[in-house]
């Protein structure tokens, strides 16, 4: 009872704090009113600078600084990002920007019809001037970007046209006296040695020639000898049929079972995780794996193997024809910016990627090395930047400003910056590497078809007839004709037939 | 709420006389002032819990994002249909059954067993380590347990090293093979809610009269009859409370503990609903197909909770409600 006075007094106290901070903002936000407000979405890509920054972030300040709009980004955690980005639809929150896998994506149907997104067709000529004349012509007809031939969708651009290539331990193949492989046979009898040597010394017969993750991810090596690759269509007999039912299919996966029972890949290559996969190969347990040329800068930094590895690359292997391919080519642009059709100020996003597609130096070195006197500095008009300085280490800070926070596109192999890195040579060699190992497929940029959206086993991801098949196969469970012939009839009866239909069609009408 | 509180309220009650059209009476009657205070929670339910089941007609209709609730159009049972039609779905429901079975048969027992064990332990700071140190496995996440177990049980982890060392058997592949699948994971979700499972149970026993007890050792009863015959009787209640609780999970089956261990090896055991509306769900959003398959989950525990709360009533006198 005696505390009867305090509460309401407290709420008076609190009232009137309330009252001066809202004042107080009302003078800034007078203040701001002239710049527009742009908040641009997508995925924290796991990136740990992403997942903790702040509203008030310093990258987003000075990318407001240099463009004059008033520029913050939100983040959507990485593992179920079209779950959240379906939740922003339905609860009608969106941001004034954010990235889609397509404007016609599976993930959100019928998002163009009901009229979700900006119409970009005439905005982009008028306001867009240097974006328009800096994007090849062919990206902006490209089915994610335009429907029905309007424009919905700006491409964020890929570092690199094409980008896997063979990393593998060039140490171990001079200390076996072994010449690095060309065609897929060569790799037989070094993987022979790897497996039998013990390369890394802790006395234990734990090397891999070649490391797999699951679901066949990022492992490239062995289709393409063959002529197939699980996820591609190609024309074959008049119609565009997917690899997987191909009969090369079959010999390609008796090649997997012959390197799996000699142990020349890892046995729990069925449930080896990515982090997993990437710990094996830094404590030197693996000795040839695929992956992507511009991890070069982070992932596979030579800091972050033992003193004395020595990394190398390689294209795939070479076959009959004299190429070497490794996995289907695509275009260059890994994901489209799209812009909420309820935004205020439409033509200020536009007009802000027009900047984002300038030559402004400032903004170059910002999305390239950082925040000056932060991630770099600057000695007689020239940038110093050190990649291994903790400033640029700690939480990953580097990836976040030239890939999360890039409107453009991912700047890892940026030219100005590539010279900077430890392993500039063996990026320099890394990139047209990687252009020389793609085939050309049928299925590029095929949208998702009708018969596999009913039966997602029919894919040849997790959860597919196909992994189950292969899995049986290469395990030694099945005998490889009777399973094979078994998947190709089932998949075909499970609505593959009407699949194979739907992609010839599609293929006539490109 | 504090007694004071409640004597306020009936010496209010008591003063002012209670008649009809007198208001300020009618709010302060205890039952009224105590529907009053349990009226956020009532309203928290019914806008959370109950309305949303309303969004369960999206199962009879081919829902869109953007053309609503009210635009989407109506297919009847063609979700059913199809759940029923899937060239798997039989399989999906037997590894289910079979999974939440399993789980049941070894699983429920075990807290029960644990807690009767802990029960007896006299040295209280040993008993209270043991608890604590049981009780953790159940705050790990699934990822962490999934990393953990997924190396043990590798072909160069420590299980099949002793494994060798002793017995001079070869690796074996346990996550890959099917005969082990259901017994590898359902043991390691034992393991993990174990500890947390007997917190119930003991709380219950501690609630036993000791008199039981001592009643029980002059009639010459040892420590097992002791369990039997005063332990196990005075938590029935919660026994049977629990079971039946359960028993309306079992067509659910927790989707991390299952995708964690998942692998094309083990898809014909181990592939269960959680795991399928997953994939489903993650291809195209097919939000009114998982719904529909949701549906069936709810009617299958809502039929299995009701009989058995009918036979638990007419054989063990206890019931849920």
């Amino acid at each position: 009872m005696r505390f009867r006075g305090i509460v309401p007094a407290l709420v008076m106290l609190a009232g009137l704090a309330g009252l001066a901070v809202a004042s107080g903002s009302q003078d800034t936000a007078a203040q701001t009113a002239e710049r527009p407000k742009i908040v641009f979405m997508r995925s924290n890509g796991s990136n740990p600078y992403a997942m903790e920054a702040k509203p008030d972030d310093k990258y987003y300040k000075e990318v407001s600084r240099l463009s004059g709009v008033d520029f913050s980004f939100e983040w959507l955690e990485h593992s179920n990002q079209n779950q959240l980005l379906s939740l922003r639809f339905a609860s009608g929150d969106l941001p004034d920007v954010f990235i889609t896998g397509s404007v016609d994506s599976q993930f959100h149907p019928g998002a163009v019809q009901a009229g979700a997104f900006a119409d970009l067709t005439d905005l982009i000529p008028k306001h867009a001037p240097n974006m328009w004349a800096n994007m090849p012509a062919a990206y902006w007809k490209n089915p994610n970007v335009s429907l029905n031939g309007r424009i919905y969708g700006i491409p964020w651009l890929q570092p690199l046209p094409a980008t896997r290539v063979v990393y593998y331990r060039k140490d171990w193949v001079d200390r076996l006296g072994m010449k690095p492989p060309v065609t897929l046979e060569d790799y037989l009898p070094i993987f022979a040695k790897i497996k039998a040597t013990d390369l890394n010394g802790n006395g234990q017969q734990d090397e891999i020639g070649f490391g797999c993750r699951e679901n066949f991810g990022y492992s490239d090596l062995p289709w393409a000898s063959f002529g197939v690759f699980p996820s591609s269509w190609q024309l074959r007999g008049g119609k565009v049929q997917p690899d997987m039912i191909a009969p090369q299919m079959k010999d390609a996966l008796e090649f997997w079972k012959k390197l799996y029972q000699n142990g020349y890949v890892n046995v729990d290559l069925w449930t080896k995780k990515g982090t997993d996969w990437i710990k094996d190969i830094y404590s030197s347990k693996v000795g040839f794996w695929t992956h992507d040329a511009m991890n070069l800068v982070n992932t596979w930094s030579p800091d972050k193997f033992p003193k004395d590895a020595v990394l190398d690359v390689l294209p795939g292997p070479r076959v009959a024809s004299g190429a070497t391919p490794l996995i289907p080519d695509s275009d260059a642009f890994g994901g489209v910016w799209v812009v909420n059709a309820k935004t205020k100020d439409p033509v200020a996003v536009v007009k802000f990627f027009n900047w984002m597609w300038s030559d402004d130096p400032e903004k170059e070195k910002l999305f390239t090395f950082g925040l000056r006197g932060v991630n770099y500095t600057e000695e007689n008009g020239k940038v110093v930047f050190d990649a291994t300085a903790p400033a640029n280490v700690e939480k990953n800070t580097v990836s976040f400003f030239q890939v999360q926070l890039n409107p453009k596109g991912d700047y890892r192999m940026n030219p100005m910056i590539v010279d900077m890195y430890p392993a500039r040579d063996l990026i320099k060699k890394a990139v047209p590497t990687a252009q020389q190992s793609v085939f050309s497929h049928a299925d590029k940029n095929m949208p998702v078809l009708e018969a596999i959206k009913e039966n997602p086993s029919l894919t040849s991801g997790a959860g597919s007839l196909f992994l189950d098949m292969a899995a049986r196969v290469i395990t030694g469970k099945e005998d490889a004709t009777t399973a094979f012939n078994a998947f190709v009839a089932e998949w075909k009866k499970r609505g593959g037939d009407a699949a194979i239909g739907q992609a010839t069609a599609w293929y006539g009408k490109k | 709420m504090a007694r004071s509180d409640l004597r306020g309220v009936r010496r209010a009650a008591r003063r002012t006389p209670v008649l009809p059209g007198s208001r300020g009476a009618f709010l302060t009657r205890p039952r009224v002032a105590l529907l009053l205070l349990a009226l956020p929670a009532l309203v928290h339910i019914a806008v959370f819990k109950y309305i949303p089941l309303l969004g369960n007609v999206i199962a009879f209709q081919d829902y869109s994002l953007f053309k609503g609730l009210l635009g989407s159009p109506w297919v009847g049972l063609k979700h059913f249909v199809k759940m029923a039609g899937y060239a798997e779905f039989y399989q999906i429901l037997v590894n289910t059954l079979l999974f939440s079975l399993y789980s049941i048969v070894f699983g429920f027992p075990a807290p029960l067993i644990l807690a009767l064990l802990l029960n007896e332990v006299r040295a209280v700071a040993f008993k209270r380590l043991t608890q604590t140190i049981l009780y953790l496995p159940h705050f790990l996440s699934w990822v962490i347990i999934g990393g953990i177990f997924l190396r043990l049980l590798d072909p160069r982890g420590l299980v099949n090293a002793w494994m060798g060392s002793w017995f001079g058997t070869p690796p074996i592949y346990f996550i890959g093979e099917s005969r082990y699948f259901r017994g590898i994971v359902v043991g390691i979700g034992i393991w993990k809610e174990v500890g947390w499972g007997t917190i119930i149970y003991l709380a219950a026993m501690a609630g036993i009269d000791p008199t039981l007890y001592e009643a029980a050792i002059v009639d010459g009863a040892g420590r097992l009859r002791q369990m039997w015959s005063v332990t196990l009787p005075s938590i029935a209640t919660a026994i049977v409370t629990l079971f039946l609780l359960r028993i309306g999970h079992i067509l659910d089956s927790n989707v991390e503990q299952m995708l964690v261990f998942l692998n094309p090896l083990v898809r014909n055991v181990g592939e269960v609903f959680s795991t399928y509306m997953y994939r489903v769900g993650l291809m195209s959003m097919q939000y009114s197909y998982t719904t529909a398959i949701g549906i069936f989950r709810s009617l299958v525990s809502i039929v299995l909770v009701v009989g058995l709360n009918q036979l638990a009533r007419r054989t063990t006198g206890e019931g849920i409600y």
